[in-house]
């Protein structure tokens, strides 16, 4: 067990203050994510339910609004067919990390994202926390001071 | 000394004759004595007595002969009577063919030569023919006209043996040759003919010529009975082949003695044979006029007796071996003859055995040669097909399977007949009665000899049509199992999910574990209505009208009455169910606590009406589902405070969020709630079943 700083409301400082991008088609997995990330002292962004939606969300969040984005959570299968990968792609453009959650028996992800960090759908909160800890770490080695 | 010692004198020369022509008293004769007679006669004398050839002199009228020692050995019977005798009485015996030759002589005066005249002559004391040729010359007397002739004899009898010996010999060369060639057609007509009993016929021929026979036979063995069946004959009187029909061990006859010794009988005559004498069988030959026999055992080539070969004769005889030199030519092509006709005759029975066989099973059966070319079909397979022999025979049963198993059969077949292994496949054949295409197992096998040659292919077709479509169907189903079975694990997991997240975020809204109860309830409750309605169905969707009034009246509501229900038939999928089943479980809801349902509304009425509004002009436009819920006469309408959370993000964002361009409207009116949506009906959502209200009965709703 590593034991980790945390702040006033018992959160990893790591965690504290970031904007994280959630994508997911359904509604009530969507809501739940985000409580999940309000809890873990994070800000979510979104939640977007298609593609296009979080590519809106994109342009609003960081182009537009000069805003930043830590992290992403991508549900791979958006429904009607779409997948997320081609907003996996600019994420990795752009250099948001990000975590694919995938779940009930979803067709198997294409050989090329099998690398990518994932996430096992139902998740608890810690798992989450865990998940998206891995993430920012590898992302920036240094904890963000400013961000406290 | 006077004439007569003159006389007695002449003629000069030594040796007998000389001697009995100057003894004899020639005066007594026609002739007078010699002193008279011409010179030109005793000339020819001294020539003929100085002669070393045996020569005649006949002279005059009545051809008085002279002769000299030398035609002694040729005159022995007639010596020496013949000495002044007339040529014509000396020689009376051959006169026939010698008269005109003298005749001639006589009258032309040319020499004429009578050739190997045959003559009984004398040889060492027995008598013999011998053969001479005679040179007749004309002699003339002293006036010049002919007189006589000088006769000289030249024996040619060895000649005349030598010619007879090479003309014999060249008969018998010729009739070898013939036999020969004789052999020699039969060999080809051997492998040409196919029908045994004419060339039975042919054998009989050859037989009968080579042998120089009169009549002929051919039995064949009866291995089970062992007894001779004539199956040819010639030359017997027919109550005496009736009577040979079948020759067994104990008959008399030559080739019943033959069967017994197994080696060839030679009878030279059959009126002496011990076994034959006093039978039933010598009545058979005698009523045949055969009085000599022989008969010849045929054997296969290993050893095998297969029949008997017989020649018989009108007179008693003996054959040449020379003679059977030829025959046994004859008795080992007959042989090789009758183990082909038994072996082809075997063949035969098989082959009815197996078509018997063949036509007795429900398969299709045929049979191939090398080049998986068929030769022949079972009646199955005709009728089953259609087709007849020649159709299909060769590669025709290609014609007749299904298009798309053609090639892959075709080259398997071949294949399997390369490699001389079995085959077991299957392929479709179609049917002539309806034209369709049934499946079949088909199978071919390699037929060996004896020494384990492939000669030929059998193959059979089982009809599994039935068998393989249940199969297919089985496969497909468990297939279709398998699929529903995941799709029945994602449906679990799906609900799981729905359960656990509404869970937590109703946790997460509720004041007291009550209000936690009464939410968790209803919503989880309206959850399980909208799968039930799902679940229902065969195909996974839900009708609209259905959704709205389950719950509505599971909340109180009274069709008809204090709720109205009315737009066309929507059909929605599984997401558009259970997203607008949690908005209008909220809608209800909130109704029943604080608007229309609620006791403060006695009069509280709602309505709930659709329509779907068509395509619009471009491609990606979906048809519209308007859907409004309007509450009325409901006093103090405000949405509670403490409710606005949750239940409101249900209905607005959920149905956003969820179906890609739907809209929503929350209002919150003096008269009690209304709310639309506005649901593009694309295919993932849902469709209409029946034509779109018109806009006013949508309109004009229960307000």
């Amino acid at each position: 067990m590593i034991f980790r700083p945390t702040d006033a409301a018992g959160h990893d400082t790591m965690l504290t203050g970031r904007r994280i991008l959630v994508v997911e088609d359904r509604y009530l997995l969507a809501k739940e994510t985000d409580r999940m990330l309000r809890r873990l002292g994070c800000e979510p962004v979104g939640p977007a339910a298609d593609a296009a939606g979080a590519f809106a969300l994109l342009e609003r969040e960081i182009d537009g609004g000069g805003g930043r984005l830590d992290a992403a959570v991508l549900d791979i299968h958006l429904g009607d067919g779409e997948t997320v990968f081609p907003l996996a792609e600019e994420l990795r453009r752009r250099g948001v990390p990000f975590l694919l959650a995938t779940g009930y028996g979803s067709p198997g992800i294409p050989d090329a994202w099998r690398a990518a960090p994932r996430i096992e759908k139902p998740f608890a909160a810690r798992d989450l926390a865990a998940a998206l800890l891995v993430l920012i770490a590898a992302a920036a080695p240094f904890p963000r001071r400013d961000a406290r | 000394m006077d004439a007569p010692s003159i006389s007695r004198a002449w003629p000069q020369a030594r040796g007998e004759m000389a001697e009995r022509i100057r003894v004899r008293n020639w005066a007594a004769t026609p002739l007078g004595p010699p002193e008279t007679w011409p010179q030109s006669l005793r000339t020819a004398i001294d020539i003929a007595l100085a002669s070393g050839f045996a020569s005649y002199v006949w002279w005059g009228r009545d051809l008085i002969q002279f002769y000299n020692d030398a035609a002694l050995a040729v005159l022995r019977a007639t010596h020496p009577a013949g000495l002044g005798e007339s040529a014509q009485a000396a020689w009376s015996e051959v006169w026939e063919a010698v008269g005109p030759l003298v005749e001639r002589v006589l009258r032309t005066g040319k020499p004429v030569i009578g050739e190997d005249i045959p003559i009984i002559a004398e040889r060492g004391g027995s008598t013999a023919t011998a053969y001479f040729t005679f040179c007749y010359r004309a002699l003339r007397d002293d006036a010049g006209a002919v007189a006589g002739m000088l006769v000289t004899a030249i024996e040619t009898t060895g000649a005349v043996r030598a010619r007879e010996a090479l003309r014999e010999s060249e008969e018998r060369f010729a009739q070898q040759l013939n036999d020969a060639r004789q052999l020699q057609l039969l060999s080809a007509e051997l492998i040409s003919e196919q029908d045994p009993t004419a060339l039975y016929e042919r054998f009989l021929d050859a037989m009968i010529a080579v042998m120089r026979s009169d009549a002929a036979s051919i039995q064949r063995l009866n291995p089970d009975a062992n007894d001779l069946e004539l199956i040819a004959w010639r030359g017997f009187d027919p109550a005496s082949a009736e009577f040979w029909k079948l020759v067994d061990l104990d008959s008399a006859s030559s080739c019943g003695e033959a069967l017994r010794t197994r080696k060839r009988i030679i009878v030279a005559d059959i009126d002496a044979c011990p076994f034959i004498s006093g039978t039933a069988d010598l009545e058979a030959y005698h009523r045949s006029g055969l009085r000599a026999v022989q008969s010849t055992p045929l054997v296969s080539r290993s050893g095998r007796p297969l029949g008997m070969i017989s020649t018989h004769w009108h007179e008693p005889h003996q054959p040449a071996a020379d003679d059977f030199s030829r025959f046994d030519i004859l008795a080992r092509q007959a042989a090789d003859l009758i183990e082909r006709a038994q072996a082809e005759e075997k063949l035969r029975e098989s082959e009815e055995r197996f078509r018997t066989v063949a036509n007795l099973v429900p398969d299709l059966v045929w049979r191939n040669d090398l080049r998986s070319h068929a030769d022949w079909y079972n009646r199955r397979w005709l009728e089953y097909t259609g087709q007849t022999m020649e159709e299909a025979s060769g590669e025709g049963w290609l014609d007749v399977l299904h298009p798309d198993d053609r090639a892959a059969s075709r080259m398997r077949f071949r294949q399997a007949v390369e490699n001389g292994e079995p085959l077991a496949q299957e392929h479709r054949i179609r049917r002539a009665a309806d034209r369709t295409y049934r499946w079949f197992l088909v199978r071919a096998e390699p037929v060996r000899d004896e020494k384990g040659t492939v000669v030929q292919w059998v193959g059979t077709a089982t009809d599994i049509h039935e068998q393989r479509i249940a199969l297919d169907a089985l496969r497909e189903s468990e297939r279709r199992q398998r699929v529903l079975l995941a799709e029945l694990q994602h449906r679990v997991n799906n609900v799981l999910a729905m359960v656990r997240v509404i869970a937590f975020q109703t946790l997460a809204n509720a004041e007291t574990l009550d209000d936690f109860h009464e939410s968790f309830e209803g919503r989880l409750n309206a959850l399980a209505r909208a799968q039930h309605l799902l679940v229902d169905r065969d195909i996974e969707e839900a009708s609209l009208s259905e959704l709205i009034e389950h719950e509505l009246t599971e909340y109180g509501g009274r069709l008809g009455e204090t709720v109205t229900v009315d737009g066309p038939d929507v059909r929605l999928r599984p997401r558009a169910v259970q997203t607008l089943v949690m908005a209008v479980h909220e809608l209800t809801v909130n109704a029943v606590k604080y608007g229309a349902l609620s006791p403060d509304a006695p009069d509280g009425r709602i309505a709930v009406a659709w329509a779907v509004e068509p395509a619009g002009t471009t491609i990606e436009e979906a048809p519209r589902l308007l859907v409004r819920w309007t509450e009325s006469s409901v006093p103090n309408v405000a949405p509670h405070p403490r409710r606005r959370g949750q239940g409101r993000d249900l209905i607005e964002e959920a149905l956003p969020h969820e179906l890609r361009g739907a809209e929503v409207q929350l209002e919150f009116r003096e008269v009690g709630v209304r709310c639309t949506f506005d649901i593009p009906l694309r295919s993932d959502v849902g469709y209409a079943r029946s034509m779109a209200i018109s806009q006013d009965d949508y309109s004009g709703g229960a307000e």
